[in-house]
């Protein structure tokens, strides 16, 4: 066979089991569009059509330019009550607060772990491991009582957004310091210990030399923190208990009701609040594949 | 790495254990007095108000929580701003959270020494909050007169252990919705709906769409002349009527698809394509809004079928004092007035079932569920309770979905509601 | 995602603790960690050694008043000790003598871990596989596939999970509507009220009945999630073989299979095992797809151990035995990632 056939058909081959790994990729996004566009706002739609009938953008329309009855910090005057950009900058807040605490703390400690021998090392990483192994089933109301006993001002840390940064933070951090320094222990050590000789004292190397080379370990970081300040909720709910303060994730979770849920709406809801983070993936594709990977090769 | 680790680990471990496991046994643990503590807690906390319709120079602030929906809130604003007319002293702090979350922030909060000074929840949380001090007992503060003016059927759902652990404000329940463009007259008995379901049979429409998870369907049991538990909460069910029960429901089969708790019914219902649903009264607007209400009827319940009747609570925070607490207290017990329940029952808004004795309801439908209600059963107010949901739901699946014997499903059933009724116990 | 791991990810070179090094050589590093050790103590230590009190006390919803800061709650709320020896939650659970339904503490570690293993060996397949597609040479439209495949990993599991869970609805879900669309079309006759969550009738008999369809449908839709990030890593592994090694294997005689299997299994492999382990552990506690889509069902043959750690919590507020639960799961993890360990290391000399 001549070696362009044999491209050819291997491009017919490749693109005929992607295009099926595509159909099966979008069939469950799709059906999220169906419902959203449903101007029924029944359960489930009774019948498989793309765009079902009586389509419109009303849910779409109408959780991105109504205010959130449910979430008013007066119940009685409507302009107490959240809207879609409020929530909308709680919710950026809460996920940049995270990625931001993640990503300093993460790096500042895996930069330690990575770089210098000292006493009760294998200790201090230990305990993270132990942290990621037992899960958080019943810490929920020890957190509580906990993050309750600080105080803000005259507020408890537990019922501010910064409580919730936190929290959430302390959920990412052992992945986010393993990962980094996984990757820290890939950047050749003769390049710090020449701007060491030059006079550079240690915090300026770490940010002139190991930053700018582990930028797709930290986009990483970034981009995990990000997504769990972002979707988190059952935390959230316990803790807040100021409606001004409430995020996108919460009011998706208020969506879902006892006994019924407007689908349309909730479907709607779900794709805009995906739309960041699939934005966010976009832009920081091309790290995560470097990102990720170095911190597991280096055995 | 991880094997090196390994024997810190351990001793880490063990060492937390260690230490664990000696502090229970070093402080001698009393068991945990509850009757004392809420009831005597209480007179003192708060300050004893007189129980008028209006006590006058009320202040503080009123926390509320509660799960109530947008149409429900319009009402809830109608009677926060009615009291507010007489209390103007009295602020809210209202907040809204989402049922699944509201009970756990509610013990949460409340055991840190906070929460709101008043909950609106369920009926059959009372008695599990109150085992563990997080209501207060209303005896001291409620007067005979008022009490008289509540559905004793009501009431009956949060009298626990001799303490009025809330005061109910709204009846709820199962109730059977029909169509009338579908099937045109009610059912007279369980055959009678059959014979007119399969005749509103098309390929298009399911004549009755029936609804048979263990909340919707318990109350067929006491509809057959049998009895889910006891009074003090211990199982009653393993009978000949409760086989007669499994049986009847596993007939619903004969209208066609079943559903065990599904929202499949109801989107039926609402596209026009179901005749008859069991559902929640809760469920009522939203019915109404999508077959037109001059379409839906809310039917008596054909004999042996019937209903669980509920409350929802609302309840008075342990933890209030002061100011607070007589506010909240003179709150609850507005809540309950004729007026307030009045505003609640408005059909456009919340369309409440009142409470209260000697509410005049206008709209049809509340009519109709309000007689309906007549016919149903008490739902069991018992922390014992919790231990039948599930045995009994799967046990009902066995019998439906699985073909098995309803005497076997029900000894398992009862068997497991044993065992969970001594671990609620504490045995 | 809040239960990543990197257990895998190795140290590079071994830094004993060496006997040379001074407590003020010490300071440094440590002033280096203690923001990100402040608040992992705080936040997440305290309230881990609380629950490990817990699982040694019968500790119940009552018992939340119980406040170590306030000694006069420890008379009035302090939990009673779980007997016999403090250790009667453990006993409990491991004795299958819970009060709940359809709890077998046996059967459902048998579950976790078949769930777990099946799983990540079809997102490590399906991951590698294209993985190696998108790296074609020649490839049309990569980017764009690039972009779409990330779509499952992108979207908050809780819609993802909600949203296949309405799609295995028996009377109204996409995947039946899907199968009579499909009937229609080429005039097949499958059936189209598939129970795929509550059907009890196992689809494979024999050795593999202890699974039913609802374990199908949940590992189809939990494949569907998990295998993007099992390409991302592929992706980076396979970018990084260089193309002599291929060429060279070309001089050599090798076809397809061979250069597959010597070339780009060895090359991926440093990559892919601390992947599957983290793939591991992030599996064996999927919290969202099972109990959102299956909730346990049908009967709770699909409960995996964490899920029903939570419906002890939420659904019977017995905290003392969600705690015990949680420290058992613990140490099963414990020994699954080391046995994981074992194995790989074995093979590995084998290879060489």
């Amino acid at each position: 066979m001549p070696r362009k056939t044999k491209d050819i058909l291997k491009q017919i081959g490749l693109q005929i089991f992607l295009l099926a790994i595509t159909v099966l990729v979008m069939f469950p996004v799709m059906w999220i569009f169906s419902m959203a566009l449903d101007s029924r706002n029944i359960d489930k739609p009774l019948d498989l059509t793309l765009i079902p009938p009586g389509a419109s953008l009303k849910a779409f329309t109408k959780v991105l330019t109504e205010p959130f009855n449910l979430l008013c910090s007066d119940p009685g005057n409507v302009r107490s009550c959240m809207t879609f950009g409020t929530l909308l900058a709680n919710s950026l807040l809460v996920a940049l607060g995270t990625s931001l605490l993640s990503v300093a703390l993460g790096a500042s400690a895996a930069y330690a772990f990575s770089r210098f021998k000292f006493i009760g090392r294998q200790a201090g990483m230990l305990g993270f491991i132990v942290l990621l192994m037992l899960p958080a089933t019943a810490t929920l109301a020890p957190l509580y009582v906990l993050l309750s006993q600080i105080k803000i001002g005259a507020e408890p840390m537990r019922a501010t957004l910064f409580g919730l940064m936190v929290a959430y933070a302390s959920g990412t951090l052992p992945f986010a310091i393993w990962n980094l320094k996984g990757y820290f222990d890939t950047v050749p050590k003769e390049l710090e210990e020449a701007a060491l000789i030059d006079g550079a004292s240690v915090t300026q190397t770490f940010f002139r030399i190991i930053v700018p080379l582990a930028v797709p370990a930290l986009a990483v970081t970034v981009l995990f923190a990000f997504m769990a300040g972002w979707t988190e909720f059952v935390l959230a709910w316990t803790f807040l208990e100021d409606p001004s303060r409430f995020t996108l994730a919460m009011a998706l979770r208020s969506m879902q009701g006892q006994f019924s849920t407007p689908w349309s709406e909730f479907s709607a809801m779900s794709i805009l609040m995906s739309l960041p983070i699939v934005a966010l993936f976009f832009a920081l594709q091309k790290y995560l594949v470097g990102g990720l990977t170095v911190g597991g090769v280096k055995g | 790495m991880i094997k090196k680790f390994l024997p810190l680990i351990s001793i880490l471990l063990i060492a937390a254990f260690a230490l664990a496991a000696c502090q229970p046994k070093a402080t001698p643990t009393p068991e945990p007095v509850v009757e004392p503590t809420a009831a005597s807690a209480e007179p003192t906390a708060v300050p004893v108000v007189e129980p008028t319709a209006a006590p006058a120079g009320l202040t503080g602030t009123i926390t509320l929580w509660h799960s109530w929906k947008e149409n429900e809130i319009l009402s809830l604003n109608d009677v926060i701003a009615a009291f507010q007319a007489v209390n103007p002293d009295v602020t809210f702090d209202v907040l809204y959270v989402p049922f699944d979350d509201l009970k756990g922030k509610y013990e949460t909060a409340t055991a840190t020494g906070g929460g709101p000074t008043v909950l609106i929840g369920a009926a059959d949380w009372g008695p599990g909050f109150y085992d563990s001090t997080f209501i207060a007992d209303l005896t001291p503060l409620v007067s005979d007169e008022f009490l008289a003016t509540i559905n004793p059927a009501a009431l009956g759902a949060v009298q626990y252990k001799d303490a009025l652990v809330g005061l109910p404000q709204t009846l709820k329940g199962v109730l059977m919705f029909r169509n009338k463009t579908i099937i045109a007259e009610p059912a007279t008995s369980f055959d009678d709906l059959v014979a007119k379901a399969t005749a509103a049979n098309t390929a298009d429409i399911q004549g009755a769409a029936l609804e048979y998870g263990f909340f919707f369907s318990a109350a067929h049991l006491d509809g057959v002349g049998g009895k889910l538990l006891e009074a003090n909460g211990d199982p009653a069910f393993n009978t000949e009527k409760g086989v007669e029960w499994a049986n009847l429901i596993n007939r619903f089969k004969e209208t066609g698809n079943v559903f065990s708790y599904s929202d499949d019914d109801v989107s039926l219902f609402k596209a026009g394509k179901a005749g008859i649903i069991i559902d929640g009264s809760w469920n009522t607007s939203s019915l109404a809004e999508s077959i037109g209400a001059e379409n839906l009827a809310i039917d008596l319940w054909p004999a042996p079928l019937s209903g669980y009747v509920q409350t929802e609570n609302i309840y008075l925070n342990a933890n209030a004092t002061g100011d607070d607490a007589a506010a909240g207290y003179a709150f609850i017990e507005y809540f309950l007035s004729v007026e307030a329940q009045t505003l609640l029952a408005d059909a456009t808004k919340a369309g409440h079932v009142p409470a209260t004795l000697g509410v005049e309801v206008t709209d049809p439908l509340l009519q109709a569920a309000t007689a309906a209600f007549e016919g149903g059963s008490a739902f069991p107010v018992i922390p014992e309770m919790g231990a039948y949901w599930d045995p009994l739901n799967n046990a009902l699946k066995k019998v439906v979905d699985e073909g098995i014997d309803p005497v076997v499903a029900l000894q398992e059933a009862y068997d497991l509601v044993v065992a969970k009724v001594a671990e609620i116990r504490g045995q | 995602m809040a239960e990543i791991t990197t257990l895998a990810v190795k140290k590079p070179q071994r830094s004993k603790p060496d006997p040379g090094v001074s407590i003020k050589k010490s300071l440094l590093p440590w002033s280096y960690i203690a923001p990100a050790g402040l608040l992992m103590l705080v936040i997440s230590f305290m309230p881990q050694i609380f629950q490990v009190w817990m699982a040694f006390t019968d500790f119940r919803v009552k018992n939340l008043r119980f406040n170590i800061f306030s000694p006069e709650t420890w008379a009035k709320f302090a939990p009673p000790y779980a007997q016999p020896y403090g250790l009667g939650n453990f006993i409990k659970i491991l004795t299958n003598n819970l009060a709940l339904e359809n709890y077998d503490f046996w059967r459902l570690l048998a579950f976790n871990v078949t769930w777990t293993v099946i799983n990540v060996i079809f997102h490590v397949g399906l991951g590698v596989l294209i993985a190696m597609a998108l790296n074609s040479k020649g490839l049309i439209g990569r980017r764009i596939y690039r972009a779409l495949f990330v779509l499952p990993w992108a979207i908050p599991g809780y819609i993802t999970a909600l949203t296949w869970k309405n799609m295995y609805d028996q009377n109204f879900g996409a995947i039946n509507f899907l199968i009579a669309a499909i009937n229609n079309t080429f005039g097949t006759n499958f059936a189209t009220n598939i129970r795929w969550i509550g059907e009890t009738t196992p689809p494979i008999g024999g050795l593999l009945s202890y699974l039913p369809l609802a374990f199908y449908a949940l590992l189809m839709a939990n494949v569907w999630l998990g295998w993007p990030f099992m390409t991302v890593v592929a992706t980076g592994a396979l970018q990084s073989i260089p193309e002599e090694l291929y060429e060279a294997a070309v001089i050599d005689g090798a076809t397809g299979w061979a250069k597959f299997w010597n070339v780009t299994v060895p090359m991926i492999r440093p990559a892919m095992v601390p992947a599957m382990m983290l793939g591991t552990i992030w599996t064996f506690n999927n919290f969202n797809v099972i109990y959102f889509i299956s909730k346990g069902d049908p009967f709770g043959r699909t409960d995996i151990l964490v899920t029903q750690a939570f419906k002890l919590v939420f659904e019977q507020r017995l905290y003392g035995v969600a705690a015990a639960f949680s420290i058992i799961v613990f140490f099963i993890l414990l020994a699954f990632t080391l046995f994981q360990n074992r194995i790989t290391k074995a093979t590995e000399a084998y290879n060489a």
